[in-house]
């Protein structure tokens, strides 16, 4: 059979470019963005702008993004479930990068993964030590821990007006719900030196009433309270469904008697007054840096170090400062207003 | 003179039924022309160049053996308005005549505009020859008006009511009032759908319209559905059934099928089912799939002389009828609702549910179904009747097709690069709506898919709907409806997440309750849209509850819930092939057999981690 030469210049145009669209595909590394959380949790949404900072260059690499949602649905079964899904997923697709953000992502779906001969793990948001995931043995992950500024709230404790009338050292206490990351949390500050303040109490609750409790309890008891994760509440000891965050928040800072600051930026934005947080575009930043290391420069990633959070944000609520009458030297609030988390 | 030629056109029963642009068109090329008595206007042979009006005067027809005929009409020349190159006779003027000449050119413009007009002429030319007036009988056709016009009153009455009820007791919801408006909207939306009112696509651009008009939501949002990935895979689909439909190779498969099949009814049964099964990947409607199968059906029933309206007919009809219809949830393409469905999928559930997954998640439920169907029918219709197929008939029928032609190759081409880029996916990391985006370019660069068919054989109004519905949605979730709608349904909400196989059972319940009075269609689009977004909220993964909502509103009892089972019914009532009651009921059962198979699927979902 006689082919017109017309008819094959185009067959030969058709095949070529589907031959190279599909190499540029192949040779294409991929990079799997693993969240435990929800996009509609502040910290995601920000660590998403750090991710997004780095990893700008969508067409050299192929992104896709996955959210387990276990901070809506925190029971076990939902997790493990989440974690067989998102398990699947990296088994069906195969990316040359997992990033895997806070400690779910951690615990149901990456350590599975720990020394694949293909797939290389860059966690972030990790609240627990390493070791709890394996990653202290494997050789094809690395990442940043997500640790508490803890240096930066003892400074920021010593400094506010508040506390300078105090006859006793400043005492501090800690509230937090039941969830992986407040664990993490609770090991940071329970094994930091808080001198000279004294650590005097931490709880933690399942229930929005025993929350309320706490915080009645704690106001009787320390100077200020200290909170990081409030968003798995039960409603009731027989109701599971979960407190809004905002509702949480609002209520706390309304009836503590006391200043209630938080480890984590997003809580001036449901309602609170102040919060001396890790960076989560740091997080994303590093995380995706780090990505970037093992897709473009082709590093091991055994190779790069596992680092620790370094920044901090500052995030405020002007009206509820004054209202509390917690006072900070005026840098705090340029810090604030700089990364745009000042609230008027 | 020119008002003369309009009224001589306008005289014409055959040309004055034509629309008025077509004729406004050709009118400066119409000339008038006069002939004397005994003048020949044209020979048999040569070319027909012109088409001719008699205005006065006598012309007569002479044929190559010298038989001599008048005019029926008062029209001759019609080989000009054919595709005959050449007049079949002489005409030659018997007295003294004015005409209205029409050249070939001009008639080819105006039959291309007024399709009916070539039939006409043919009719003209036919009374020509036989020297009698043949009538064109024009069957008459029984529109079914659905819904009946109080139907359609209460339906009109109840988008006026509903917009303006919830735009009055809108402050009581709580919640802003661009949401307020916009819920509005939505009622009004949906009462056109649930009515039927207009055509599906039609209360779908109301509400992006309205919205845009309004500026409730950005515009990327509303009109989010025109870019997404399901509209690509649809157009695509789309391109592709009509690519397999035209070119003849859906047919052939079907004779293939018969061909190679064991010539036993067990065989018949599932060569008829497979085909069905076969074509659903790639014809995205079961209206498409009916229209090819059915006849089919008809053929079958008589080359294998099947008793009218006995077992055996039944369970063949049966067999039609379960195998275009049965897998269509488990198919993302085998329906433009499914989608809708896709779009609604948050978007790591669009990036992971593609084609091949679809399936695979869904395949528990498609064994379990298709198990039901083979043992149940095999019961219901047992028989002892010994059908014959003429395997000769099959292969000539298969001769005269030929050998595979090029646009055939094509779409085989198509079809296997879509299963081989799914399977390899993996691999290439490519979405397959990119793929099938790819499928379609090639068919449009290799001219397998010409501009005309592109046009109008691929159905643009169902991407107008896909749109309409994925911007409605967006625009819900943009808007915070979804979570109101969450809250305000915490009954709903706790039954699918505390004890979702009794909200299942709810569910269909529902579903036969909304589909008495909604079409298909309709039902899945709004329990989609308000569902889905719920399940989310719930930690029910949001594939699982659209795929129930498909499987589950396909459930139909009565004939008029069906408009693709109509179509089948439509074949059977001039036929009367197979046993309609019987049909009916052993539906009902596998109505309930979709539930059973939902159910079956838990455990299989459970361990893939989606519920």
């Amino acid at each position: 059979m006689k082919i017109k030469p017309e008819k094959f210049l185009v067959g030969l145009f058709l095949v070529v470019s589907l031959v190279l669209f599909a190499w540029f595909n192949v040779t294409r590394p991929s990079i799997l963005i693993l969240h435990s959380y929800d996009t509609e949790y502040a910290w995601v949404r920000d660590i998403n702008i750090g991710l997004n900072r780095v990893l700008g260059n969508k067409y050299i690499y192929h992104i896709r993004w996955y959210y387990m949602d276990t901070k809506r649905h925190p029971s076990k079964e939902y997790k493990a479930s989440a974690g067989i899904a998102a398990r699947r997923v990296i088994e069906e697709t195969e990316p040359d990068v997992v990033i895997a953000i806070d400690d779910d992502a951690q615990k149901y779906v990456a350590r599975y993964f720990i020394n694949h001969p293909k797939i290389k793990i860059i966690f972030a948001g990790v609240n627990n030590d390493v070791s709890d995931y394996g990653y202290d043995k494997a050789k094809n992950a690395t990442g940043i821990l997500e640790r508490l500024p803890l240096m930066a709230m003892q400074e920021t404790f010593q400094i506010a007006s508040n506390f300078k009338s105090l006859d006793h050292p400043i005492r501090l206490a800690y509230l937090g719900d039941n969830s992986e990351t407040v664990s993490g949390d609770l090991k940071q500050i329970q094994s930091f030196n808080w001198s000279p303040l004294q650590f005097i109490a931490a709880k933690r609750v399942n229930t929005w009433p025993e929350w309320q409790a706490a915080v009645e309890e704690l106001g009787k008891q320390a100077d200020v309270i200290l909170v990081t994760g409030y968003r798995r509440l039960s409603r009731s000891a027989t109701v599971s469904t979960l407190v809004p965050a905002k509702e949480i928040v609002e209520w706390t800072e309304a009836h503590s008697k006391i200043p209630v600051i938080s480890g984590n930026g997003f809580y001036t934005e449901e309602g609170g007054m102040l919060a001396i947080g890790t960076s989560p575009y740091e997080q994303g930043e590093i995380a995706g840096e780090k990505a970037l290391e093992i897709v473009e420069a082709h590093k091991s990633p055994d190779g790069l170090p596992i680092v620790s959070s370094n920044q901090f944000i500052v995030t405020m609520n002007g009206s509820k400062m004054k209202a509390r009458g917690f006072s900070l030297p005026r840098v705090y609030e340029a810090a604030a207003r700089t990364g745009d988390k000042y609230y008027p | 003179m020119q008002k003369s030629i309009i009224e001589n056109l306008l005289n014409d029963d055959a040309v004055s039924k034509s629309n008025y642009q077509s004729l406004a068109r050709i009118l400066p090329q119409v000339t008038e022309q006069q002939f004397a008595a005994g003048e020949t206007i044209y020979n048999a042979n040569a070319r027909a160049e012109n088409f001719y009006l008699l205005v006065e005067g006598e012309i007569k027809l002479v044929s190559p053996q010298g038989r001599e005929s008048n005019l029926v009409n008062q029209r001759f020349g019609e080989e000009a308005a054919s595709d005959a190159d050449h007049y079949l006779t002489d005409a030659i003027a018997a007295t003294a005549a004015v005409v209205l000449c029409i050249p070939r050119i001009a008639m080819a413009t105006l039959v291309a505009a007024n399709p009916a007009l070539k039939t006409d002429l043919l009719f003209s030319l036919a009374s020509h020859l036989a020297g009698e007036k043949l009538e064109r009988r024009t069957g008459a056709v029984e529109r079914k008006h659905s819904p009946h016009p109080p139907t359609k009153l209460l339906g009109w009455s109840c988008t006026l009511a509903l917009p303006l009820l919830i735009l009055f007791f809108g402050d009581r919801l709580k919640i802003e009032h661009n949401a307020v408006i916009f819920l509005a909207i939505f009622s009004a939306t949906v009462s056109m759908w649930i009515f039927s009112l207009v055509d599906d696509y039609i209360p779908g651009l109301f509400a992006l319209l309205a919205t845009l008009v309004m500026g409730l939501v950005p515009a990327s949002v509303i009109l989010s559905g025109f870019a997404s990935d399901g509209f690509m895979m649809a157009l695509s689909t789309l391109a592709l059934g009509t690519v397999v439909v035209t070119s003849g190779l859906s047919y052939r498969l079907m004779l293939t099928l018969l061909l190679r099949l064991p010539n036993t009814q067990f065989w018949h049964f599932t060569g008829l089912f497979l085909t069905g099964a076969a074509i659903t990947p790639i014809i995205p409607t079961a209206n498409g799939r009916t229209a090819l199968i059915s006849p089919f059906y008809i053929d079958m029933v008589d080359s294998l002389h099947l008793q009218p309206q006995a077992a055996a007919a039944t369970r063949l009809a049966v067999a039609c009828f379960n195998g275009l219809s049965l897998f269509s949830a488990m198919i993302l393409t085998s329906k433009s609702v499914n989608f809708v469905v896709f779009g609604l999928l948050p978007p790591q559930g669009q990036d992971h549910f593609q084609w091949m997954t679809w399936l695979i998640t869904s395949i528990v439920a498609a064994i379990v179904l298709l198990a039901i169907n083979a043992i149940t029918a095999a019961f219901w219709f047992r028989n002892r009747e010994k059908p014959k197929l003429s395997k000769e008939r099959v292969a000539e029928q298969l001769h005269l097709l030929g050998k595979l032609k090029n646009r055939e190759w094509a779409a085989l081409a198509g079809i296997a690069f879509m299963v081989v880029g799914m399977v390899t996916s993996s691999i290439h990391k490519v979405q397959p709506s990119w793929l099938s985006f790819a499928m379609l370019f090639g068919l449009l660069l290799c001219g397998s898919l010409n501009k005309k068919e592109l046009k109008e054989k691929v159905d643009w109004t169902f991407l107008l709907y896909l749109s309409g519905i994925t911007g409605i949605v967006a625009a819900f979730s943009f808007l915070g409806l979804d979570k109101t709608l969450s809250a305000s349904l915490p009954g709903l909400a706790d039954y699918m997440h505390n004890n979702f196989e009794l909200f299942i059972l709810l569910l269909f319940v529902l579903i036969n309750l909304i589909r008495l009075a909604a079409p298909i269609n309709a039902t899945i689009v709004i329990l989609a849209a308000i569902l889905m977004p719920l399940a989310d909220i719930s930690g029910i993964n949001p594939w699982v509850l659209g795929f129930i909502i498909l499987i589950l509103s396909e459930a139909w009892f009565l004939p008029y819930q069906c408009s693709y089972y109509l179509q089948l019914q439509e074949l059977n009532k001039e036929r009367m092939a197979y046993d309609e009651k019987s049909f009916l009921r052993f539906n009902a059962l596998m109505n309930f057999a979709r539930l059973a198979a939902v159910y079956a699927s838990l455990p299989y979902w459970k361990m893939l981690g989606l519920l």
